[in-house]
């Protein structure tokens, strides 16, 4: 599934230049319900830019994003989210001073259906209710960060680095739940550098390259994409593969 | 809660701004709480003050998931600011009137 137009969230032809610098070019990324997207690039290459500027956290110079049946020249995370959005940033969501139970009742006014709490249990994160964020290592507040957005129940997730400093067992039940997201319908956009398990993970895969993201299709046929290979998985043998689809 | 922790940060900042102020105008050799002119001032720093806590704490992202836009937590809190400075003052006209 591929098809642009079916996206539930798309990002389309974003631009972003500091003076001297041309940090996105053109890059579009999209994602369908109950589709994982992930997106994949070396460090800099603008893949959390790109996602502050479709949600309106940083700056934008062009391009246009879509999400929830219209076309935002302003986005904004807040007018988003109201629509059934979440962002997951790369640098925590959860207050430090806050505990986690704080904010899943701060959450509850907020959400349109009653919370979905199965996730507290699936996570394992029963222990860590009381706990301030501060006081909690980075894998624990992943955790806690992916049980309130499940427990928000949203349309669409986007998740900058999910899976970053996350120990293999974490990574294991941060996994298993994104794909639980993902089987009740959640169009899922994710970023991050753990090639393997975001290509488990994955239903379509986009790299970004000079500013510009590419289509690479299937985590198979990512991992076939001879270019792809040698430039970001550093693999010594990549196999020839199909050549790959600039969107943008 | 939100919303409620906003206004309960507002009243904490502007207590310390207030108390801040209110020292250094003292120990000037000034009226301790300022006129209304002054009252302004005090409420716009204690708003900006508001929203830079509310960053460095992380709580913007937050916020923003649930709907709630910066702008409309900006409000919140210039609100609360201002109805404590208009409380101060007529407390303090009352009790120079008395």
């Amino acid at each position: 599934m591929s098809a642009r137009e079916e996206a539930v969230f798309t990002a389309d032809s974003i631009g972003v230049a500091y003076p001297g610098r041309q940090i996105l070019k053109s890059a579009t990324a999209w994602t369908h319900a109950g589709s994982i997207t992930v997106i994949l690039g070396r460090n800099g290459s603008g893949k959390t830019t790109l996602i502050r500027a479709a949600l309106g956290l940083g700056r934008r110079d062009f391009g246009i994003v879509r999400f929830a049946d219209r076309a935002w020249e302003r986005p904004r995370l807040s007018a988003f989210a109201r629509r059934g959005l979440f962002y997951l940033p790369d640098r925590g969501l959860l207050s430090w001073r806050r505990t986690v139970d704080w904010h899943f009742r701060a959450m509850r006014p907020f959400a349109g259906p009653p919370l979905d709490l199965a996730a507290i249990e699936e996570l394992e994160i029963e222990s860590l209710r009381g706990r301030k964020a501060k006081t909690m290592s980075g894998g624990e507040r992943r955790r806690a960060e992916l049980a309130l957005v499940i427990a928000r129940q949203p349309v669409c997730l986007i998740a900058d680095e999910p899976l970053a400093e996350v120990s293999p067992r974490d990574r294991a039940l941060v996994s298993t739940a994104i794909r639980r997201l993902a089987g009740q319908g959640c169009a899922i956009l994710v970023t991050g550098h753990e090639a393997d398990d975001l290509l488990k993970l994955a239903d379509l895969v986009l790299w970004m390259v000079g500013g510009t993201t590419h289509w690479l299709g299937t985590p198979d046929e990512a991992r076939t994409h001879s270019q792809f290979g040698l430039d970001y998985l550093n693999s010594p043998n990549p196999r020839p593969g199909s050549g790959g689809e600039a969107t943008s | 809660m939100v919303i409620t922790a906003a206004v309960r940060r507002t009243a904490l900042i502007w207590s310390l701004v207030r108390l801040l102020v209110a020292a250094v105008r003292f120990l000037g050799g000034l009226s301790p709480l300022g006129g209304w002119k002054h009252s302004i001032v005090l409420v716009f720093v204690a708003t900006g003050l508001v929203l830079y806590d509310a960053r460095r704490l992380n709580e913007r992202v937050f916020a923003e998931n649930l709907g709630l836009s910066e702008p409309a937590i900006a409000i919140v809190s210039l609100l609360s600011a201002v109805l404590l400075e208009i409380l101060l003052q007529l407390a303090r006209q009352l009790l120079s009137g008395a």
